[in-house]
């Protein structure tokens, strides 16, 4: 009768321990934007993926976000150091790779943007990107009626208004999301790290997690990594929203998820290769007020350590994001 | 089973009474007309305004500064283009005991940071920043005429410690009108050179804290 009790006992305990080793060595924080329950998600999301694709958006319709976030590269502008826009104008700032944006609580590199729903005002109303406004596009949209099911059945009603457009803009940027690397496979038990790897991941704990935190490889803070100032653009980041000298060449800290796609690097796109960014941890950082204590002193890594830092820093890419059809351009458009 | 059913309803919709707000825009104590030049009478400018919209929201009645009723529409855009938007209507319970009104001018911090909304509060009507988000409690645009030149000027006044809340006194079965008077705002503008203000921060404060020593009941 013990026995039989004790065995009783037993079975939830043993399989508790059998979840329990298999639970994920990370732990995802809480999404910010969770409009995943909402009535009309998935709708919102389809008309968000068409709108997002679709030039209509420009002042004079060549532009698309797809233009300067292209799926192949992280949802980042490959190539041009500062994103083009409509009539080849320059923009201040390298487009950012864009993912796992339900994260994010505020947007841009330097948190300009505190609502995932207007992000898309500011490239919309951008004269250097998109060069239109809210005004203008939802007008076309109501002229053309091309969306107008894709309204209906996303909100309720065929006319499109500023809410709604922003709203399904935003909804389908919560669906970039990005957690298929080899680095999630480890972290959830289905694979290993080579030895390569797994040195590179012990370098990258001890250098860079502070800010580039993992799961999300960005805490999203504001930080200053000692790049010298560009003259050319005197960009203060951070300080030209809060007006605080503390928060003064402070960048909102980007995401390696992916990394080796999203080049050029840093807000104003300086470096072309992982290579380049290592030796500005190394030797290139200008020290000033306010920098972390992770940067107080230059990183200084043998030629292996670089290699397996990289090495590590490639399990973070994700094929099936990049690839996968559901977030790519739209099939019947 | 019918009386139930009809004390019920009774209850759910008490007699209600309609109060009419009524916002005029003037400069000292001329009326404002889109488009129209208008002289100020203290620093004898002339001004041609072509754009004058605020947000107005969280509209309250008050007993002995005790808040006894609350407005559920919300926000209104308050905009001197169309003279509809200028008066807002809305009823209260005619049983209601007040003696002052109370308006939020602008938009209160929570709204400042949610999502995108729609009616009043939509991007389409111009009163959000697309560069950096907020809303834009108040906007004024037009020129200043100075003997052969005109210089343009543009506020848009917004972001964090610009909305106010303020209160009039008001009588059940009262109807009010308030004067936004724009001479302070600008004297105070243009005294420091300011002829463009696009952005949210301690001068925006400022101008704000101006407009609200603007806004006066009719007498
Ligand atoms: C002309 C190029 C261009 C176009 C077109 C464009 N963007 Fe961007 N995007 C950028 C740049 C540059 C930034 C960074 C700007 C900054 O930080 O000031 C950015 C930033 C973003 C961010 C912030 C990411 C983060 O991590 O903070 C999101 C989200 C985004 N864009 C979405 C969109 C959407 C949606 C559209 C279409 C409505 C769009 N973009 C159109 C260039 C562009
Ligand atoms: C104190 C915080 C901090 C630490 C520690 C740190 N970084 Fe960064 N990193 C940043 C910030 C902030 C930026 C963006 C700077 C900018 O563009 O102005 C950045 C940018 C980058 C970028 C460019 C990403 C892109 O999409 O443009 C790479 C790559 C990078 N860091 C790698 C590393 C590596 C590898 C380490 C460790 C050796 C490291 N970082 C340590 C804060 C940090």
């Amino acid at each position: 009768m013990k026995i039989r009790i004790l065995m009783l006992l037993g079975m939830p305990i043993a399989l508790l321990f059998a979840f329990h080793s298999r639970k994920p060595l990370v732990f995802w924080p809480k999404q910010v934007y969770s409009f995943q329950h909402e009535a009309g998600f998935k709708e919102r999301v389809e008309l968000g993926h068409l709108l997002f694709y679709d030039p209509v958006l420009s002042a004079d319709s060549s532009v698309s976000c797809a233009s300067c976030h292209l799926q192949y590269t992280a949802f980042a502008h490959v190539d041009h150091a500062l994103s083009h826009g409509i009539h080849d104008s320059i923009g201040n700032r390298n487009a950012p790779a864009l993912m796992n944006l339900a994260w994010h609580r505020e947007l841009m590199w330097d948190g300009a943007i505190h609502h995932l729903d207007m992000q898309s005002l500011a490239p919309i109303s951008h004269p250097a990107e998109m060069g239109s406004s809210i005004q203008e596009v939802v007008g076309k949209l109501n002229r053309s009626r091309k969306y107008a099911g894709a309204f209906y059945k996303a909100f309720g009603d065929s006319l499109a208004s500023g809410e709604f457009v922003l709203k399904s803009i935003s909804r389908f940027l919560t669906t970039l999301v990005s957690n298929r690397s080899k680095y999630d496979s480890v972290m959830n038990g289905t694979s290993v790290f080579t030895a390569q790897q797994k040195s590179g991941y012990e370098i990258f704990r001890k250098h860079c997690n502070s800010c580039h935190t993992e799961p999300l490889f960005t805490s999203l803070k504001y930080e200053d990594n000692g790049l010298p100032l560009n003259p050319r653009l005197n960009d203060l980041g951070r300080y030209s929203i809060t007006q605080n000298t503390a928060d003064s060449s402070r960048f909102k800290i980007p995401t390696l998820r992916n990394i080796t796609y999203s080049y050029p690097y840093m807000h104003d796109g300086r470096f072309n290769s992982l290579g380049e960014v290592l030796n500005h941890y190394e030797k290139g950082m200008v020290q000033r007020k306010g920098m972390q204590k992770a940067l107080k002193h230059n990183i200084t890594l043998s030629s292996v350590q670089k290699v397996d830092l990289v090495a590590f820093l490639l399990t973070l890419n994700d094929k099936h994001f990049l690839f996968n059809p559901e977030l790519g351009f739209p099939k019947n458009n | 089973m019918l009386a139930i059913v009809a004390t019920a309803y009774a209850q759910q919709t008490p007699a209600q009474k309609p109060l009419r707000l009524k916002f005029q825009y003037t400069l000292d104590s001329g009326v404002v007309e889109l488009g129209k030049e208008i002289e100020s009478e203290r620093g004898a400018r002339k001004f041609r305004f072509t754009k004058i919209k605020q947000y107005v929201s969280n509209i309250a009645l008050y007993l002995a500064s005790r808040c006894v009723w609350r407005d559920s529409g919300g926000f209104y855009l308050v905009d001197a283009e169309d003279a509809a938007s200028c008066q807002i209507a809305f009823n209260y319970p005619s049983n209601l005991v007040f003696d002052e009104i109370s308006l939020v001018f602008g938009i209160d911090s929570t709204t400042h940071a949610a999502g995108v909304m729609g009616g009043a509060l939509d991007p389409l009507n111009g009163m959000y920043w697309s560069w950096q988000s907020g809303y834009i409690n108040l906007k004024i645009e037009g020129e200043m005429l100075d003997q052969q030149k005109s210089t343009a000027l543009e506020y848009h006044i917004g972001g964090l410690g610009t909305a106010h809340e303020k209160r009039f006194g008001l009588a059940p079965g009262e109807d009010l009108t308030l004067d936004c008077d724009l001479n302070p705002l600008l004297e105070q503008a243009l005294s420091a050179n300011k002829t463009h203000l696009m952005s949210p921060g301690k001068q925006a404060i400022a101008l704000s804290l101006a407009w609200m020593q603007s806004v006066r009941k009719q007498p």
